[in-house]
């Protein structure tokens, strides 16, 4: 993985790497990625497995409820006039 | 009280209670997992100070069984480090301050050491709960992947990373297995699992991976190699086997467990939780960013990273497709050798646990390696144990049984046959 790699793919996963990061990132990612490279050559079996656990379909019902702490979880939010603040869009 | 007084050495808690009750059981939570009263950082300054309003699972029902909660414990931040070194505070081993507790749940195996009949209930996404059992000399048992509920848990990686068990003593693993386990309606994958049975299995044979040994430090292969002779005596038939698709596993499960990581960890930005303080009059993309990369620690940037890189463009085929293919071929082996043998025999580390010094220049990869045997059977999502079976140098070497899939008895077993057959030593813990 070279520098330019890393500080691109960095940018889209919104982090701004100093020097220093860049260039340990790409040396610790390029010797991983080195190990990595087995996969290629690894056998494979159907189906993909997303989750051990195998639990496809397990959904609780899907009844509506009203959370009792809202309030509180709200208290430790950022908020003006009971919205959750954030930056600007446009 | 004792807790606090061995917090200042052993800076095991993240947070502790000022008291408890006399008498009654006390538990602890790795600090991914909420609690009602504690805060839940993960480890990480982006969630500094966060409170959560409401009780996990596992954290609810230990409480309705009579325990006190005592503190949450620290740990390698959003659960990513084998040596518990990139938290908010850093464990000591209990057996040697100048040496790591493991990772990433080093703390919990800390409190489970140094605390008298204690629970530590912790995390495990790659090796989370054996290696810090390991490097601590005490029994942790990590479920099978949907046993316990994880509704409460931080989560990094969704499809691995079951809450587990650390203490002293197989009869506390067994009790508050029960305890925690069965189906919540909050975490659907717990509700699919089949009734815990306990007490209707017993070791009889094991597979030794061959040349399992092969990476080991030379106290660990003959803390395993002595352990082979011990469960012989036993009466347990052991036989080697090969078992070459263990090997797969690693690579795999980097690209899972970092492709994961770095989309649950996307919700961290600035907004509802944790650090909320910064320049509202900034563009959106550049108020996330001015956060993520302030608060979070360079191992989890990196992570985040490698696993946005995991899912560009023809590497989301080529990498993470295979990776998931990888998984079930290496879990079909699982379950063919665990059709013929009670568990699998390894090592739970292929080191003991080095000085921070020795930390501070571990490779990158190296680091990863160190979860060789603690990973595939989470990889897989199989139930694993791991019970101190040696002390080359005075500090403890672990033994990892892994189980059919929700085969925790056999395990609970093995841990109470092993303590029987084993002088476990307890640290000589200091105030």
């Amino acid at each position: 993985m070279d520098l330019l790699t890393v500080k691109r793919v960095a940018g889209i996963a919104h982090i701004d790497l100093t020097e220093e990061e860049l260039k340990l990132f790409e040396n610790d990612l390029s010797e991983i990625f080195d190990l990595l490279k087995a996969v290629n050559n690894t056998p494979v079996e159907d189906p993909p497995c997303f989750d051990p656990a195998d639990a496809y379909g397990a959904l609780r019902e899907d009844v509506p409820v009203v959370y009792g702490n809202a309030d509180e979880m709200l208290k430790s939010m950022s908020m003006y006039n009971g919205f959750v603040r954030g930056p600007k869009i446009v | 009280m004792r807790h606090i007084s061995l917090n200042e050495r052993y800076h095991m808690f993240s947070e502790a209670a000022s008291s408890y009750e006399d008498k009654k059981l006390t538990f602890s939570l790795s600090d991914d997992i909420v609690a009602t009263g504690f805060t839940a950082s993960a480890g990480s300054r982006i969630l500094e100070g966060h409170r959560p309003v409401y009780d996990s699972t596992v954290s609810a029902r230990m409480r309705a069984a009579g325990g006190s909660l005592i503190g949450k414990t620290n740990m390698d931040e959003f659960g990513i480090g084998m040596f518990s070194v990139t938290g908010t505070d850093i464990p000591k081993n209990p057996f040697d301050l100048a040496r790591s507790c493991g990772g990433p749940c080093g703390g919990a195996a800390c409190a489970a050491s140094l605390l008298d009949g204690h629970v530590a209930l912790a995390t495990s996404a790659g090796g989370g709960i054996s290696v810090p059992a390991s490097f601590c000399g005490v029994l942790g048992l990590t479920p099978t992947h949907g046993r316990i509920s994880r509704h409460g848990l931080i989560d990094s990686v969704s499809s691995m990373g079951p809450i587990g068990i650390m203490a002293t003593n197989a009869d506390l693993l067994r009790r508050y297995l029960k305890v925690i386990s069965s189906g919540d309606p909050n975490d659907p994958v717990s509700a699919a699992q089949p009734d815990l049975v306990l007490g209707k299995s017993k070791l009889k044979a094991v597979a030794v991976p061959n040349g399992i040994t092969d990476l080991v430090s030379t106290g660990v292969r003959e803390a395993f190699d002595r352990s082979v002779g011990t469960l012989r005596d036993m009466s347990v038939d052991v036989e080697y086997v090969d078992i070459p698709e263990l090997d797969y596993s690693m690579s795999a499960h980097y690209i899972l467990a970092t492709a994961e990581t770095a989309l649950n960890l996307a919700t961290y930005c600035g907004m509802r939780v944790g650090q909320q303080s910064g320049d509202m009059s900034l563009p959106f993309d550049d108020y996330f960013t001015s956060f993520r990369t302030k608060y979070f620690g360079t191992g989890v940037k990196k992570r985040i990273v490698a696993g946005t890189y995991m899912t560009l463009g023809d590497n989301r085929n080529e990498l993470y497709m295979r990776s998931l293919g990888i998984r079930r071929l290496v879990m079909s082996r699982y379950e063919e050798i665990l059709s013929e043998y009670d568990a699998i025999l390894t090592p739970s580390t292929p080191i003991t646990a080095p000085t921070f010094d020795e930390v501070s220049g571990i490779r990158y990869t190296d680091e990863y390696l160190t979860g060789r045997f603690a990973v595939p059977p989470v990889f897989c999502g199989l139930p694993c144990l791991s019970v101190p079976c040696g002390y080359p140098d005075g500090v403890p070497a672990g033994l990892q049984f892994t189980a059919a899939r929700w085969n925790e008895d056999v395990l609970t077993d093995a841990a109470a046959a092993w303590e029987k057959a084993f002088d476990i030593k307890a640290p000589e813990a200091s105030l």
